[in-house]
């Protein structure tokens, strides 16, 4: 057992060697490539990841990284600067960070250029530790080095970096001097005391003063004497030095340290040189130092202070006196000096004693006295610290405050406190006051039940709207509408009905719109008939179905009066109802008076109403040939601009170029097309593209600039997938064409006979189907309209009008159809409204819902074709949900797979417009019938990854395609099931940029297929990483054996078609149509292959076709293969 | 391409010509000592001076309340067009330090790049002035610490210049914050919050503010004071993309979108939660690897308080149906909509919260802390700046809100201080 365990683990360790020999045969550069190709990474696993990588490539690995650091400015250095970011970064444990910084330290000694000696020092900044202290104690004396070394000897912060600094103060000038000093002064470096007591008294004034300054932070006892010399010898004054500055300073820290003696001492001095005005702040700042020191003593200190200076000083003395006056001593010698006081000054020592004992009961009495001092700053004093305890209970004293004042400025106080500290339960309370309230304080209380919307207290309030007090009387008018609840529409009523000034009217309007709800109609409406004027602003907010008839007809029969405030009323209506009758004042010539309000209000209820998208826009769409100024252009298109929708996208993109438009066009653009901030994704396809590309230099403003990158970043993301294309040009018919019969019956022609039809039925279209100002008109009694091309599976988007008795439809796969036709035709049953599949019979051919516009106005189907299943939204609305359209040419038949598009005709005038198809490949892949009949055979049918063996985590089915998804494991290959030794194998890829990816041919499932088997390079070797390649790693080329030609890849983003042709030795690579590598594989090695690398894969003549990941996005489609040896 | 070497190879030269910057001694004379007109008298006309006038800078000659005296720019057609948009009757600078100087201006307007407004703070407050800044707060969290302690050490008063927690409509929320704080004071959606800041909860993260990496070194035209407009970030020879307009995307002097915007969006929320004296004690990243100098994307930052609320950028609003605030009891959607029915109505009836200094003219005249000063501004950047370094260093990080350090990070607190060029020094 023993031996057979030992002859295991030596086999196992063999194949382990082997394989990691293998491994090892990729040349360093190579790998160092590889990870540079991957940086930035793109998220923090990967940066951990690829951190551990670039540790892992070793000393000589990290040397090719560093040499890549190259001045700034030069595009080749930016991966390598990513690398050396990521290491110094991402590092966390002491043994990883001294490699990383020798590895800094060998490259700042090669380095030449200052820039990136600078670059490599900030880096020790963050990761130096005292190892670098010796090389960049080199740099201090350099004039261009100096700065970023004596910054990273400061972050490194070692023992031995401050020596290596303080070592330095004595040698270099004092410009450097007075950098050094300021970092020691930092460090608070003891040992460097000497060296800069010495300076303290240097005649360089800016040494003095960062000597000074050092020394204050160091603190040091012995210090005292220098500092209180230089600040006396400044007479306490500002000087250049700053020596008072740096007095003040050190007694701060001595302070801080708790030297209360020396603070003493300090402070003591400073007060008796400080007796000028303009020594106040070094006054302060000694009192506050000495109050800390001795809290005791501080009322004592301080209320002398009181008397000296301005108010502004002996504000700061309270302020200073505030933590020391919480003991009983301190409470009663402050309570003296209040009594003393007087005005703002008592106000002040009441506000400090109250805020210094936040928890003493004596503050409540001394709350309670001070809301009825006779001071009245001292009252509001009272009053705001009530309000900041937020203790209900001072809320009676507060109210009875407010009640009783006369001052606006206390009542403004005390009404902030009420507010402050009522809460739900305090409506009574307040509302009890008011009774018995000064007028000035009876209003302040009405504001408050208002500002608390208190619908409870209604009466309170209305009674006040008869008040013989001007004031009262506007305060209880203006309440009333916050106050108002539906229980009081009977009372708003009655006083609506006596009110005779406009704003009481006006009051009362809004309190009965506030307190309308659906019980309030028919009270409103009875009012309406007793006084319209005074009741039609209320009716827009009634949602009453015939509220607007009544103000419809008002304004049309009403006199100038009633019509002046029928249309007011009509602008304000809540929802999408008026929107038609403002459309129609907007068109009578006779009401030009409305024109301009009536086309805002219009635009502005269209944009806020529940209708769809699409019907937004055919609303939109309809007033803007009324535009008649730049403004009412603009106010349509930015009201387009949050309709997400193609057709919108489309309908605004047409003002691009219009210069009265162009900015509104261009924002709406933006708007429709990108995602949102909300996360709804933007519109896709070839149309969208070229639209964005088209308004790009059309942005202007201030974010212009911005809004482009945010389109850019847009473009780059978007995929290349054509979306909907347009199939009329708005100006002919080219597409189009006649019908002939049925597809049954042309199925059954001759071609030659069928040619003849076509032309027979073209000649006919033009007698009855013409283009006009950008739409399809039919008249007359001809056939339908078809589209020359055929379609399968389709999205569809067209727009239709029709006249009074219209009839129409929309033919799919060349059958009847969805159905359109002039609701009124109840004879023919058209009251259930278009968009049925009408020629149902076992499934349903009714719509859902009748969507129709009126006969006259435009209306939009979309439209969803999948197999025979169809959905249809008319105008927004889903009318069709997933319903099968049966054939109506041959009921026992399935509908045909594809077939032409046919706009209908029935004799009667019809219009289509905007016509757009997307075609769907929500198909399987599927082998054209030419590589069906070669022998092709499908890998990958676009739906799973059957036929496939390996990484099926990093490698998974997208859109019809595979894609590898580095943000998962990154390294992974996928591979036939199958081996294959003689093949054609076409596929088409799509890469991102720097993209690494490889085809690996006669592969075994483990090992490096490069050397194992062979490996045709996948590569975006566009990308500036990949700019010093070998000939033998371009795309297309076998791994280290065969070269490629460079220059046959599309643009990144864009799909290449690819063939590899595998005969025995020989191979040849077809990228897009051209041969870019061929040759006898067994020939080209006779002499050693190109990277100098074995091969042994040469040799192998059978194994998996793959996907060799190297960790980047790439996407394959369409992959088939034809065995050569069957 | 090619003839740009020549201008290259002078940059670099600049380079080394440049990186020690010379400068003369600098009296500073507070103006409180020198007293002088009007210092508290309500009467009297407040006065004031831009320091940076670009975009930025110009929206500041309209602010309330005060007479502009002064402007400077290290960009002289900056400043020659600033100076005529205001009237033409205002005196111009290049250097902030002459400005500072002049005894008739009481209050600073600071609106440089982020990466000056820290030394400046600092530097207007020993001159005495108040000090009306732009946000961010400043670029790191140790100058942050700094700017505090010298308003306190000059008794000087400080805005940040974003004013939502207690004026104008929220951003999605189409309100103020103040019902936010009622709804959220009153203890009615439980404890502890969660809050998101994502497109979906109406907040756009401006991710166009990215730097481009590796830019060409050019001369530097004639109107700019590239020295100066460097100030304390280490020297990096002069492009256009580095300055004026685009200068947030360089880590150097800002950080991008969560920089621009940041503290735009996250100090009305760290209000809301009642975060004023405190910060997160975690933050979480999910981003792409960030150049060192140029700033990028990310996807999420999450920052975690020591109670359990959560802030979460979303950079990818990928969950689309998320709430702005939720709460074990009850959650607030964009739009101010809610789970708790008839929240609008009673949000009236909860007490409100106690009442901001919004106005800085009230604040310089009464002495009264401005509603968003340097102490909960400085709070609200250090937000910012945790998620600037945690997106940097690629990890999770703790840190102490105390001390105001990261635990067991050596590399996260280097970057605390960002050691400042020449003769800069905070």
């Amino acid at each position: 057992m023993k031996s057979i365990k030992k002859l295991y683990i030596l086999v196992l360790l063999a194949v382990l060697c082997f394989q990691a020999a293998a491994q090892d045969q990729r040349l360093l550069k190579t790998k160092v490539a590889d990870v540079l190709a991957l940086l930035p990474a793109s998220d923090n696993e990967q940066s951990k990841r690829l951190f551990r990588e670039l540790l892992n490539l070793g000393d000589e690995g990290m040397v090719m990284i560093m040499n890549g650091v190259v001045p700034n400015g030069i595009a080749e250095g930016t991966s390598s600067r990513y690398a050396v970011s990521l290491l110094t970064h991402y590092v966390t444990s002491a043994e990883d960070k001294s490699k990383i910084e020798n590895a800094y330290l060998v490259a700042l000694s090669k380095a030449t250029d200052p820039e990136v000696k600078a670059y490599f020092i900030s880096n020790l900044k963050l990761v130096g530790s005292n190892e670098s202290v010796k090389p960049l104690a080199n740099y201090i004396a350099d004039k261009d080095l100096f700065d970023p070394a004596v910054s990273a000897l400061i972050s490194i912060n070692t023992a031995d970096a401050k020596q290596v600094l303080l070592t330095s103060l004595n040698t270099q000038s004092p410009e450097i001097q007075i950098k050094l000093t300021k970092a020691l002064g930092r460090f608070r470096y003891q040992p460097a005391l000497e060296s800069i007591t010495k300076n303290a008294s240097s005649n360089n004034a800016a040494l003095q003063k960062a000597s000074l300054w050092s020394l204050a932070l160091i603190a040091d006892p012995g210090s005292s004497s220098v500092l209180l010399l230089q600040a006396a010898s400044s007479g306490f004054k500002n000087n250049p030095s700053e020596a008072t500055n740096a007095l003040v300073e050190y007694l701060h820290q001595v302070s801080a340290k708790g030297n209360s003696a020396l603070v003493k001492e300090i402070s003591g001095a400073i007060l008796d040189k400080t007796t000028d005005p303009t020594q106040q702040h070094y006054r302060l700042a000694a009192l506050k130092e000495l109050a800390k020191a001795d809290p005791q003593g501080s009322p004592k200190l301080l209320i002398p202070e009181r008397s000296k200076f301005d108010s502004e000083y002996q504000k700061e003395i309270l302020k200073i006196a505030t933590p020391a006056a919480n003991n009983p001593d301190a409470v009663k010698r402050w309570q003296k000096e209040l009594k003393k006081a007087t005005g703002a000054s008592q106000a002040d020592i009441f506000t400090m004693l109250v805020s210094s004992n936040p928890n003493d009961q004596s503050i409540e009495t001394l709350l309670t006295q001070g809301i009825s001092s006779e001071n009245p700053q001292v009252r509001m004093a009272a009053a705001n610290e009530m309000a900041k305890r937020r203790n209900r209970k001072y809320l009676p004293a507060v109210l009875d405050y407010l009640a009783r004042s006369t001052d606006d400025g206390e009542i403004a106080v005390a009404t902030d406190a009420v507010l402050r500290l009522a809460d739900k339960s305090s409506g009574g309370v307040i509302s009890s006051k008011i009774i018995s309230a000064t007028p000035k304080s009876k209003a302040a209380l009405i504001k408050i039940l208002a500002a608390r919307r208190d619908t409870e207290h209604f009466d309170v309030v209305a009674k006040e709207i008869t008040s013989t007090d001007p004031l009262v009387k506007s305060a209880a008018f203006e309440a009333l509408p916050n106050v108002s609840a539906n229980k009081n529409g009977n009372d708003l009523l009655k006083m609506l009905a006596a009110a005779e000034s406009d704003s009481e009217i006006s009051a009362i309007q809004s309190a009965l719109i506030a307190s309308i709800d659906n019980t309030s109609v028919s009270l409103v409406n009875e009012a309406y008939a007793k006084d319209k004027v005074k009741l039609l602003p209320v009716l827009p907010y009634l949602n009453d179905k015939s509220a607007l008839e009544k103000v419809v007809s008002t304004f049309y029969h009403g006199n100038e009066k009633e019509k002046e405030v029928a249309f007011e009323a009509l602008s304000n209506w809540q929802d999408n109802e008026a929107a038609r009758t403002l459309l129609a004042i907007r068109k009578d010539a006779a009401l030009k008076k409305y024109h301009e309000a009536a086309f805002s209000a219009f635009v502005a209820q269209v944009g806020k109403s529940t209708w769809p998208d699409d019907q937004k826009l055919l609303m939109l769409r309809d007033i803007m040939p009324l535009a008649t100024d730049k403004k009412e252009k603009s106010m349509v298109l930015r009201a387009a601009g949050s309709v997400r929708t193609f057709l919108s996208l489309m309908f605004v993109s047409k003002y691009i170029d219009d210069p009265d438009a162009s900015a509104a066009a261009s924002r709406s653009v933006m708007q429709i097309a990108l995602p949102t901030a909300d996360a709804k994704p933007g519109l896709t396809g070839l149309e969208v593209r070229n639209t964005l590309q088209r308004m790009l230099d059309k942005l202007t403003g201030d974010d212009s600039q911005y809004e482009r990158i945010d389109i850019l970043t847009y473009l780059e993301k978007l995929p290349y997938a054509k979306g909907y294309e347009s199939i009329f040009n708005g100006k002919d018919l080219t597409g189009w064409q006649g019908l002939v019969e049925n597809p049954i019956v042309r199925s059954k022609m001759t071609k030659e006979l069928l040619a003849k039809k076509q032309q027979e039925a073209n000649a006919k279209v033009g007698k009855n189907w013409s283009v006009k100002d950008g739409y399809i008109m039919f008249q007359g009694d001809g056939a339908n309209l078809s589209t020359i091309r055929k379609y399968g599976d389709v999205e569809m988007i067209v727009d239709w009008k029709i006249s009074k008795n219209g009839d129409s439809g929309i033919y799919l796969r060349g059958s009847p159809q969805i159905q359109i036709w002039d609701v009124a035709r109840v004879d023919a049953g058209a009251q259930v409204g278009s968009g049925g599949l009408y020629n149902n019979e076992k499934a349903p051919s009714k719509p859902l819902k009748v969507a129709d516009n009126p006969v006259g106005e435009w209306n939009t189907f979309h439209i969803k074709m999948v197999g025979d299943r169809v959905t249809v939204y008319l105008n927004g609305v889903l009318v069709v949900d997933d319903v099968p359209m049966e054939n109506y040419w041959d009921r026992k038949l399935p509908l045909f797979p594809e077939e032409a598009i046919e706009l209908q005709a029935h004799g009667t005038e019809l219009y289509f417009r905007d016509i757009y198809v997307k075609e769907l490949s929500s198909k399987p892949y599927e082998l054209t019938t030419d590589e069906k009949t070669q022998g092709f055979e499908v890998l990958f049918n676009g739906k799973d990854l059957n036929n496939w063996i390996g990484n099926k985590t990093d490698y998974v089915v997208e859109d019809n395609t595979i894609a590898i998804y580095p943000t998962k494991e990154g390294h992974g290959n996928l591979n036939t099931e199958k081996e294959y030794s003689d093949f054609i194998f076409r596929f088409d890829f799509q890469l991102t940029p720097g993209a690494n990816n490889g085809l690996g041919i006669h592969a075994p499932v483990e090992g490096d297929a490069a050397y194992e088997g062979k490996e045709i390079q996948i590569l975006d070797n566009t990308a500036p990483v990949y700019s010093k390649l070998e000939v033998w790693q371009y795309h297309g080329s076998v791994y280290g054996i065969l070269p490629a030609k460079r220059e046959f890849l599309k643009p990144v983003g864009e799909w290449n078609q690819e063939e590899v042709y595998v005969k025995g030795d020989n191979i040849k690579v077809t990228l897009n149509g051209t041969v870019i590598a061929e040759g006898d594989l067994k020939k080209l090695t006779k002499n050693g292959t190109l990277d100098h690398k074995d091969h042994p894969g040469l040799n192998r003549h059978s194994g998996h076709i793959g996907f060799l990941g190297h960790g980047t996005v790439v996407k394959f489609r369409n992959i088939r293969i034809k065995d050569l040896t069957k | 391409m090619k003839n740009n070497s020549s201008s290259k190879g002078n940059s670099r030269r600049d380079f080394i010509k440049k990186s020690v910057f010379a400068l003369g001694a600098f009296a500073i004379v507070p103006r409180h000592v020198l007293g002088g007109k009007g210092f508290l008298a309500p009467s009297d006309t407040l006065t004031k001076a831009i320091i940076g006038v670009g975009g930025m800078g110009r929206g500041h000659i309209e602010y309330e309340g005060t007479k502009l005296l002064a402007m400077c720019d290290v960009d002289k057609v900056h400043l020659k067009d600033a100076i005529a948009l205001a009237g033409g009757k205002v005196r111009g600078y290049s250097d902030f330090r002459e400005l500072l100087a002049q005894p008739d201006i009481d209050i600073v307007h600071i609106a440089t790049p982020p990466h000056w407004h820290g030394i400046m703070s600092v530097m207007a407050a020993q001159a005495g002035k108040d000090v009306w800044c732009e946000k961010p707060m400043t670029r790191t969290i140790g100058e942050g610490k700094r700017v505090v302690e010298a308003m306190e050490q000059y008794g000087r008063m400080f805005r940040l210049n974003t004013w939502f927690r207690f004026k104008d409509n929220f951003y999605g929320l189409g309100t103020t914050v103040k019902p936010l704080k009622k709804v959220v004071d009153s203890g009615i959606l439980g404890w502890p919050l969660k809050v998101t800041i994502s497109g979906v909860t109406g907040f756009n993260w401006k991710f166009y503010w990215v730097g481009k990496t590796n830019l060409q070194p050019m001369p530097v035209p004639s109107e700019l004071d590239y020295e100066m407009w460097l100030g304390p970030a280490q020297y990096k020879p002069y492009n256009p993309h580095r300055v004026h307009s685009t200068f947030r995307g360089y880590w150097d002097y800002d950080g991008g979108g969560l920089g621009d915007m940041g503290q735009h969006y996250i100090d009305p929320v760290q209000y809301i939660l009642g975060k004023d004296n405190t910060s997160p004690v975690r933050v979480d990243v999910d981003s792409p690897q960030q150049h060192d100098d140029a700033v990028g994307t990310w996807r999420r930052i999450e920052f975690t308080y020591a109670d359990g609320c959560k802030i979460i950028l979303d950079g990818e609003n990928k969950d689309t149906t998320v709430p702005y605030i939720e709460g074990p009891k009850g959650k607030i959607y964009r739009g101010f909509k809610s789970d708790i029915p008839n929240i609008l109505k009673l949000v009236d009836t909860f007490p409100d919260p106690e009442p901001q200094v919004s106005t800085f003219s009230e604040s310089v005249i009464s002495r009264k802390k401005f509603g968003l000063n340097e102490i909960n501004g400085h709070r609200s950047s250090t937000i910012v700046n945790i998620g600037k370094i945690a997106l940097q260093l690629g990890r999770s990080l703790e840190f102490d809100p105390v001390k105001q350090e990261f635990i067991n990070d050596e590399a996260a607190n280097r970057l605390i201080n960002e050691p400042m060029r020449g003769p800069w020094k905070i």
